[in-house]
């Protein structure tokens, strides 16, 4: 089923290794030279970048195609346009398998967009006729086709070239269902909540070797990606006004509410227990964004009011954390407790420190701080000596 | 066969030494674990939430509490943060100087960030320079290049440019490509200059390291610059053979370092400007759509190209 053999996608895995360990001074140089080439295969590859670029000018290429023949076909019909966008999405995908199959390419940017591409045009294609056969409940019955339909086509692609966010787009499309289908606000959270945690029951419940570094690795990022969906959905705080905001009020009883504020706490808990029993960083991960969520939307949960210094007991609070935990580690025999080490051991440990220094680029509070750019209640001040009148 | 598998037959083979099968083998089993990212991230999360809340406490607070309220307490921080990295830091040198410890770069951050926050309300309640605020930032913007150079602290240097575009009044916060002709001008000049900064301190050997945060900054700025030129307006006039050098410039650069991010800025920029000068008055929309296809894909097989000639992974 899959494009690529087991025995390719290991040493490609192995070379990745390779390169990491010679970048962190792991293996010398002329070593880690030798190891790459005797694991080279045929399969071609680039870097992130490129792939990126090349991922997007993909997509470009297909939206503009699928435009114009839109366009030079002048369609009227719903119907004619759903089977169109089921076309392009098919034909999208079986370019993908063609680019694969003739290039021999690995995560190259072109295939992986054209695959998703598929699905999304796939998933879309239900849409037209859906809401000209249901008329008022034709969108939600829509919706709901695009997004089985997607779910198919994204398991599909998961196990074609082993994308891993195909196998999320998957969980993303099969939760959203209930949402479609109208049972009421809560029911439609709690199912939604539900598949979210069954694909990480089934993501974890997979077979590894205990030895299998790579599949352990890809099996811990779609359980870390299943707890956070479902975290999605039940913070009913975590994105105010939004999503959420139909499910709050007089159709929400307090036994849901409290239900789901006990759930944030429980899930981070949950992920970092697993990830520290696991030993896997994505798990870890995941358990430390989403407590983190949960102590930035606490008070909104407990409808406490908010004080402008809460950011910086946050800060506060994260430092201690951070902190205490690197004590705590270090203090252990070998500056280490349990294999846990507070200390940069690969050179890609360092990766998050470098964007986010090359994101504080994007803030200058001096200038922020300034007159013009102060909120209402600060302006005025500039001409009020002191500063004293603006607000009063 | 698992990496375990092949750091076992690379062992036996003689490939690598014992010790480097020793050092390997907990990290591929996860024996080993470094949080150090994760420490890292907390720490910097801490730090902006911090100095966010300083400056949200100020903002609202300074009428009720008086400014020593507010000032007293920032400048015993600011104060504490400088000394204590100040004890702290190691000897100069012009080359990379590994930080003392984990929290060493954070806590001069966050006094930076203070002395930002401070600056600014200063300037706020007193209006020293009133007109003249923003020598503020060229003032803020030097002491943050000298404390980044000093400590060797990255955050500080992103502070430093980024205050420095302020300056300038080139605001990175959002992207606003449509700005007038002397905000345009401004922008290209700042770029010019924080590339320019970068080559020469790279050249000179100070912090050598530091030169790509000059340049995804300057490359960022001066092409968004040129592209503004070329957007607006009924004819580009020069910005389009800027935008085009420019890009060429930067696509040739990041090809021969191999830093394929500056490859895509100039591929990403100059797409637009181009797509922009070759469609200016055509209003069919198919034959907008049908030169989307041709010129996307024409870019497409020119990154392959150039992924399969000089960015491929074997």
């Amino acid at each position: 089923m899959s494009r690529y053999s087991e025995a390719d996608e290991q040493r490609i895995h192995l070379q990745t290794q390779v390169r990491a360990w010679t970048r962190s001074g792991l293996l010398g140089l002329e070593q880690g030279q030798a190891l790459e080439a005797s694991l080279q295969g045929d399969l071609k590859r680039t870097g992130l970048m490129l792939r990126l670029g090349l991922a997007l000018f993909t997509g470009i290429v297909l939206v503009a195609a699928v435009g114009l023949s839109f366009m030079l076909t002048d369609l009227r019909s719903e119907k004619a346009v759903a089977v169109m966008l089921a076309i392009f999405g098919v034909l999208s995908m079986l370019a993908a398998d063609w680019v694969v199959t003739a290039f021999k390419v690995y995560r190259h940017g072109v295939e992986e967009m054209l695959a998703m591409a598929g699905v999304g045009l796939l998933a879309l294609s239900p849409l037209p006729m859906t809401s000209g056969l249901f008329s008022s409940s034709g969108e939600s019955i829509g919706f709901a086709w695009a997004g089985a339909t997607g779910c198919a086509a994204s398991l599909w692609v998961y196990r074609r070239f082993g994308f891993l966010y195909a196998a999320i787009a998957a969980m993303a499309c099969a939760a959203n269902l209930p949402l479609q289908l109208g049972h009421g606000a809560v029911l439609q959270r709690v199912l939604t909540a539900v598949i979210w945690l069954a694909a990480f029951a089934v993501a974890r419940a997979q077979r590894v070797e205990p030895h299998d570094d790579r599949r352990g690795a890809e099996r811990a990022l779609l359980q870390a990606a299943a707890l956070l969906g479902a975290y999605l959905y039940l913070n009913l705080h975590l994105i105010p006004g939004l999503m959420f905001v139909f499910a709050r009020g007089a159709a929400m009883g307090p036994s849901f509410y409290w239900g789901t504020y006990a759930c944030i706490w429980l899930l981070p808990a949950a992920a970092l227990w697993l990830g520290v029993h696991d030993r896997e960083r994505w798990l870890i991960d995941a358990g430390l964004t989403m407590a983190l969520a949960t102590v930035i939307t606490n008070k909104s949960y407990l409808g406490w009011p908010r004080h402008p210094w809460d950011p910086m007991l946050l800060g506060v609070l994260l430092a201690v954390v951070a902190l205490g935990v690197r004590r705590w580690l270090a203090s252990g025999p070998g500056g280490e407790r349990a294999g846990f080490a507070p200390v940069q051991i690969l050179e890609s440990d360092l990766l998050a420190i470098r964007v986010a220094g090359l994101a504080s680029a994007a803030m200058h509070p001096t200038a922020a701080a300034q007159p013009q750019a102060q909120p209402e209640s600060f302006g005025g001040g500039r001409s009020g000596g002191g500063g004293a009148s603006g607000s009063f | 066969m698992t990496t375990l598998d092949a750091l076992e037959r690379w062992r036996t083979d003689g490939t690598i030494t014992e010790a480097q099968h020793a050092a390997l083998v907990p990290l591929v089993s996860r024996a080993r674990t470094s949080l150090f990212a994760e420490l890292n991230v907390l720490l910097y999360l801490g730090v902006l939430a911090f100095a966010g809340g300083l400056a949200w406490t100020a903002s609202v607070y300074s009428d009720t509490w008086g400014d020593l309220a507010i000032l007293l307490p920032a400048t015993a921080l600011l104060v504490g943060c400088f000394a204590w990295c100040a004890r702290h830091v190691p000897p100069y040198a012009h080359t990379q100087v590994p930080a003392p410890g984990l929290v060493f770069d954070y806590v001069l951050y966050l006094g930076c960030l203070v002395f930002a926050v401070e600056l600014g309300y200063l300037e706020y309640r007193f209006h020293l320079l009133q007109a003249q605020w923003d020598y503020y930032l060229l003032a803020s913007s030097a002491l943050y290049f000298i404390v980044a150079y000093r400590f060797d602290n990255r955050f500080v240097l992103s502070l430093g440019i980024a205050t420095l575009g302020g300056w300038f009044g080139v605001r990175f916060s959002r992207f606003d490509l449509f700005v007038s002709e002397t905000v345009r001008v401004t922008t290209l000049a700042y770029g010019v200059l924080v590339a320019g900064l970068g080559v020469g301190l790279h050249r000179a050997g100070i912090k050598p390291h530091f030169v790509e945060t000059y340049l995804h900054v300057a490359a960022n700025a001066a092409l968004g610059a040129l592209l503004s030129g070329v957007l607006v307006g009924a004819s580009s006039g020069l910005w389009f053979p800027g935008l085009v050098i420019g890009c060429a410039a930067v696509i040739a650069a990041g090809t021969r370092c191999r830093r394929f991010a500056f490859v895509l800025y100039g591929v990403g920029y100059g797409y637009l400007g181009v797509s922009r000068e070759v469609l200016r008055g055509i209003n069919d929309f198919t034959l907008v759509l049908f030169y989307v296809v041709v010129s996307a894909g024409a870019v497409v097989v020119g990154l392959i190209i150039l992924a399969q000639r000089f960015g491929r992974e074997k």
